[in-house]
């Protein structure tokens, strides 16, 4: 092996190299950091870097389940309606019924797994379009978070409660304490790097998540052995619902406010992180890391973008511009036929 | 003669190669004006990656495709209907929303002449519908053409491929396995239309699985083996023995063995099974150490019973039972911790996750066995697939290698293996040695006989009849869903089981 | 061989009671359902029912009809377009920009159209010469053409748009909006075009089976590739019967149109999955969908659960669907 990679010479490594996805996507955050830091001086302040985690924290809550559900060559376009009925949940909860913050919480993460549980029933077990089902749950769950609210905002909200989306992690005196004024490291980092950790384990680990792994590689092998896939995939749309609770719960720890605009057009982004993380849309093949990468490459689009002095709308268009390009470059390396 | 000069279709020195795979090596092929040119070969041989390349849907890596002594260079199947090349696939290309009609048109629908109708490209469907018609009549089907494809069954939709290359008045014509699902009047009426083309002067080339049919229609012979064309000859000079020993490269003397011993308690009990497909209960039994061979026509019901024991189908009554221990019926999972394993017919889909690789595929059934807590180990995953790789001889570079580029045979041998891991009680092959190679055929044979000496209820399901034979200690026949015969190893010739399973005599 | 003989005969018959059922069961219990919904809304509020309300919901819903029609072609060849939103504000703004600078009607209305197409053929290129998956592809572009049009319109509204500009979208031909006439036409030649035309056929067949088409000859690709370009003329066409109505243009996108034209196909019975589906079906699941958003209103609901009330209308549909396809698969 080792006399073959040195026979390839030089071009035979690179080749071997990017034919990684996730090779190219360091490649490309190698780049743009190497560019932004030319543009701007805060841009490699440690400050900044976490920052950067924080804008992406919520959407990458959602795009962990969201990698999983396209390995099975499914799609939830929920998510985001997911994240503003969770939202606009916790703030009638505790606003208007003055539930205890944090059985409201609770509540609202069980919300989010029924709403999450019902995409899945309709697809797994009436065998429907995953694209469709959500789609119509994407209306459904939002015009609920409107209806419900009536487009109201809801206040209010404890500064304990505030943590979860603003707070940061110092080492005050040798204990770990909250503080809100950063110099540490966000609870959101903290929270995501949690959860990123579980979902690796469980999709590399355990024989669910390897199970999982079947389904998107053959759907009819994985019940030719006998998994219980309709079971998995349901679970695995409730999963994809709670996660977009959690993103709810800290969303509005972070703006202390709840509304039904919350999620609008925040599962466009989470699948443009996976997408270009790697995973294919059509099923088979991703990684949570992938997903990981993709996710700080959008960040760092974003916030070095705006530090640069872009507005907001030559971001939106660079993204886009990223996400086309990325995958074009992909199938030109990989020389796939259409 | 003319056409003896040139010939109307020459391959030369064709070579074309997919990731891990050298589909074609050095491949040359002539069919002359007014012939039937027969190709034959096991599966994997290279045949339809043949037919592909003459069709203009792949590009060849080497050597050249001639029309009557004309270079082409085909970028498209349209560019090759252009030049005369209408092909039958093997695999029945369907619309099932599209009429009868549209479906043998499509490419070629007949428009409107004259202004503005013209211009816009408007059909004629009246034109549409009475061309279709007539194809049709010519093959002896009177389905009007108007109907839906999507209702058609596997002959309709067969019949429909054959008119769609009968429209397109072609001067080569390719017909990949164009019999596999047509009945022996359908069958009767397509060679007729095949000689009347021969003596219009078409070039016509067959492939076929069905010995007979090549020694009743083909002039000549081609013989692929392994992606080279090994053999070409007169049709005449032949006679199966000798083709099939040029198809597997030796003198078949196949041994299937068998060591049983047949005293066993009943591996494997159906009571009464009602699987929806078939046409009605089925009841029989496999006792432990027994290999029971299924036999039956394609579409005969044998997969759907496989499939109503694993569960895979939901039986509507009945009952499953597994060295005496009922099963729960309708689920794979509970039938899997049963005891039963299923090495089903259609490998890519059913047997393996496809972009998976030998390690996955060879351990997805004992997940369970190789966690240490709720963790899977990946060093005891690791190990125990090196060993089951190793134990069943699958070649392959490393335990890493995709299942994707193995061969059939290794494929199997993965999909074997995985069960085998299992220790099951009940062993259910469905078409266990279909597409795959001879010597890997011999080692699967072996391998069975050696699970039933030690005791594994085996139901084989084959439609190669002298495997299903010499394999069975006991002959099962199904006809029309459901079974018609029972014939044990002495009584099954030949002659009997063909005769039950097509219900004469 | 007698038996599957014998079965296909006996199939056939049924299949011939089946078949006005089957191909335009759909259409049929769509249209029964909307006159049932007309009915009760106008039961309860008679006014809902008036010729007065019923031309409003015409008018509001044309240019929602006409982006459906490229839709439902797009979706029909197996692919999907979420980026039309965007392109509809990208037309937008270069309809009123050249109407304001005084430009010919003429150039205008062509303006207008060559954006849209320019844009439908980017999309069509991503999907059919890059090979990017369609949902992907448009879901960049929707990004793209998002953010293109804010930075050149800096979120300013359009005003002083010229008389006869508005008049496209005020005007009528004896009582009938121009911008319904619009639709009811494109609707009608795309239906001709999509069932009576060789490329219309193609397209189908590109889109049941892909492989199939290109065996047979079908130029697939190109065939896709024109549809997208449609596609992107019919939202410039929408634009100028949307743009037109209110003496004014925002520029800021409207987030969801295209969720909604979507919708509004996949109720009309397009599979979505490609190879089938009705022009028709798409044109009264857009009126289906209008219908209810201002049914809402008549009931006196509020107009904050309409999104809620669409979306139970495509799970409804597609259950429906299921259910009926179970039904048929157990038949045999």
């Amino acid at each position: 092996m080792a006399s073959e990679a040195i026979g390839g010479g030089a071009a035979g490594i690179v080749r071997r190299v990017f034919t990684n996805r996730q090779a190219v996507l360091l490649a490309l955050l190698a780049g743009l950091v190497a560019v932004f830091s030319q543009t701007s001086e805060y841009f490699l302040g440690a400050d900044n870097m976490l920052e950067v985690t924080v804008y992406s924290a919520e959407i990458g809550f959602m795009a962990l389940p969201m990698t999983l559900i396209l390995v099975v060559a499914g799609i939830d376009l929920s998510v985001g309606s997911i994240l503003s009925l969770c939202a606009v949940f916790l703030g009638i909860m505790f606003s208007r019924f003055g539930v205890n913050l944090w059985i409201a919480v609770l509540m609202t993460l069980a919300l989010g797994a029924v709403c999450g549980a019902v995409n899945g029933l309709l697809t797994a077990y009436l065998r429907l379009p995953a694209l469709i089902v959500t789609l119509a749950t994407m209306a459904i769950y939002a015009g609920l978070a409107v209806g419900m609210s009536k487009a109201e905002s809801y206040r209010g909200f404890s500064d304990s409660f505030g943590a979860l989306g603003r707070g940061y992690v110092v080492i005050d005196g040798g204990v770990p304490a909250i503080s809100f004024a950063g110099g540490g490291i966000p609870v959101q980092l903290l929270l995501l790097c949690a959860f990123s950790l579980a979902v690796w384990i469980i999709f590399t680990r355990l024989p669910a998540g390897r199970r999982v792994a079947v389904i998107g590689s053959g759907p009819e092998a994985a019940r030719c052995c006998g998994i219980r896939v309709e079971r998995l995939l349901t679970a695995l749309y409730a999963f994809s619902g709670f996660m977009s609770a959690v993103a709810a719960v800290v969303f509005v720890s972070r703006v202390a406010s709840a509304k039904a605009d919350a999620g609008t057009g925040r599962e466009l982004d989470v699948i443009t992180a996976v997408v270009l993380g790697g995973t294919s849309i059509s099923g088979g093949k991703g990684s949570v890391t992938g997903s990981l990468l993709g996710l700080l490459v959008v960040g760092v689009v974003q916030n070095g973008l705006q530090l640069s002095g872009v507005t907001d709308e030559w971001r939106t268009v660079g993204v886009g511009a990223l996400l086309i390009g990325a995958t074009t470059v992909d199938r030109m390396i990989r020389g796939e036929e259409v | 003669m003319n056409s003896e000069a040139v010939p109307l279709l020459s391959l030369k020195a064709i070579t074309k190669r997919f990731p891990g795979v050298l589909a074609l090596d050095n491949v040359n092929l002539e069919v002359r004006s007014g012939e039937v040119h027969a190709i034959v070969g096991e599966n994997g041989a290279g045949k339809s990656t043949l037919v592909k390349i003459i069709a203009g849907a792949y590009r060849p890596d080497a050597g050249n495709v001639r029309v009557a002594g004309a270079e082409t260079r085909w970028k498209h199947p349209s560019e090759a209907i252009a030049g005369g090349i209408a092909v039958v696939y093997q695999e029945s290309q369907i619309y099932p929303s599209l009429s009868i009609a549209e479906n043998i048109l499509m490419g070629n629908l007949p428009r409107r002449r004259g202004g503005v109708a013209a211009g816009i490209g408007l059909l004629n469907r009246r034109t549409a519908n009475d061309r279709a018609a007539e194809l049709l009549l010519r093959l002896g089907e009177k389905t009007p053409p108007t109907r839906l494809a999507g209702g058609l069954g596997p002959a309709g939709r067969q019949l429909i491929e054959i008119a769609r290359a009968l429209s397109l008045n072609a001067r080569i014509l390719v017909l990949d396995e164009p019999t596999a699902s047509l009945g022996a009047h359908e069958t009767d009426q397509l060679f007729a239309v095949i000689e009347q083309l021969k003596r219009d002067g078409l070039g016509i080339i067959f492939i076929s699985h069905h010995l007979p049919e090549i020694f009743r229609i083909a002039d000549r012979v081609s013989v692929f083996r392994d992606g080279r064309s090994v053999f070409c000859g007169n049709t005449r000079e032949l006679d199966e023995k000798r083709l099939v020993e040029l198809m597997a490269g030796r003198e078949v003397t196949t041994l299937y063995p068998r060591h049983r011993n047949l005293n066993g308690a009943p591996g494997l009990k159906l009571d009464a099974l009602d699987v929806p497909g078939l046409a009605g209960p089925v009841s029989l039994e496999v006792r432990s150490g027994e290999v029971v061979s299924l036999a039956g026509l394609v579409g005969s019901g044998r997969s759907e019973l496989a499939w109503g024991i694993m569960g895979l189908r939901r039986p509507a009554g009945g009952a499953v039972w597994v060295e005496g221990r009922h099963v729960k019926p309708g689920d794979p999972a509970a039938a899997i911790e049963a005891g039963i394993a299923y090495v089903p017919e259609d490998r890519q889909n059913q047997g393996l996750a496809m972009q998976m690789d030998v390690e996955e595929n060879l351990t997805l059934a004992i997940l369970k066995s190789l966690c240490r807590g709720p963790f899977l180990s990946l060093s005891a995953r690791r190990n125990r697939a090196a060993e089951l790789m190793k134990r069943f001889d699958v070649r392959a570079a490393s335990i890493k290698t995709g299942v994707g580029s193995l061969s059939g045979g290794n494929q199997q041998k993965v999909v074997v293996g995985r069960w085998l891991a299992r220790e099951p009680k009940v062993l259910i092959l469905d078409e266990p040695t279909k597409g795959i190679d001879v010597a890997a055929k011999a080692e699967i044979h072996k391998l069975m006989d050696c699970l039933a000496g030690d005791g594994m209820a085996v139901l084989m399901i084959s439609s190669d009849l002298p495997e299903a034979l010499a394999m069975g200690d006991r002959v099962l026949v199904m006809r029309g869903g459901r079974v018609a015969a029972e014939l044990s190893h002495e009584e099954a010739s030949e002659e009997k089981t063909l005769a039950a399973m097509l219900g004469v005599g | 061989m007698s038996a599957t003989r014998e079965r296909t005969e006996l199939s056939e018959q049924a299949a011939t009671e089946r078949r006005l059922m089957e191909r335009y069961g759909r259409e049929v219990s769509l249209l029964l359902f909307l006159v049932l919904l007309t009915t009760i809304i106008g039961v309860r509020n008679p006014r809902f029912a008036g010729a007065e309300n019923l031309r409003d919901i015409l008018l509001n819903n044309a240019y929602v009809a006409i982006m459906a029609v490229g839709t439902t072609m797009i979706i029909i060849t197996g692919n999907i377009d979420i980026s039309i939103g965007s392109m509809l504000a990208a037309c937008a703004i270069v309809a009123g920009r050249s109407a304001t600078a005084g430009c010919h009607p003429a150039v205008v209305i062509a303006l207008t159209l060559g954006c849209g197409a320019a844009m439908g053929a980017v999309n069509g290129f991503l999907v059919t010469v890059v090979g990017i998956p369609a949902i992907i592809a448009t879901l960049g572009t929707l990004s793209i053409f998002r953010g293109l049009v804010i930075i050149i319109a800096r979120g300013r509204t359009i005003v002083n748009l010229p008389e006869w500009f508005m008049q496209i979208g005020r005007g009528d031909l004896a009582g009938v909006p121009f911008p319904v006439i619009i639709a009811v036409i494109v609707a009608v030649a795309a239906s001709f075009v999509m069932s009576h035309t060789a490329f219309g056929r193609e397209v189908y067949a590109s889109g049941d089976n892909k492989h199939a088409a290109r065996l047979a000859g079908v130029r697939v690709r190109q065939r896709v590739f024109a549809v997208f370009v449609i596609n992107g003329l019919l939202v410039g066409l929408a634009t100028l019967c949307y743009a037109t109505r209110f003496g004014q243009i925002k520029t800021t996108p409207v987030a969801g149109q295209e969720l909604l034209v979507i919708t509004a196909v996949v109720v009309g019975g397009t599979d979505i999955f490609g190879g089938s589906g009705s022009i028709l079906g798409s044109m009264i699941g857009v009126l289906l969908l209008g219908t209810i958003g201002t049914g809402l209103i008549f009931l006196k609901v509020s107009s904050f659960w309409e999104r809620t009330a669409q979306g139970c209308l495509v799970v409804g549909a597609v259950i429906l669907d299921a259910l009926r396809r179970r039904k048929r698969e157990r038949g045999f």
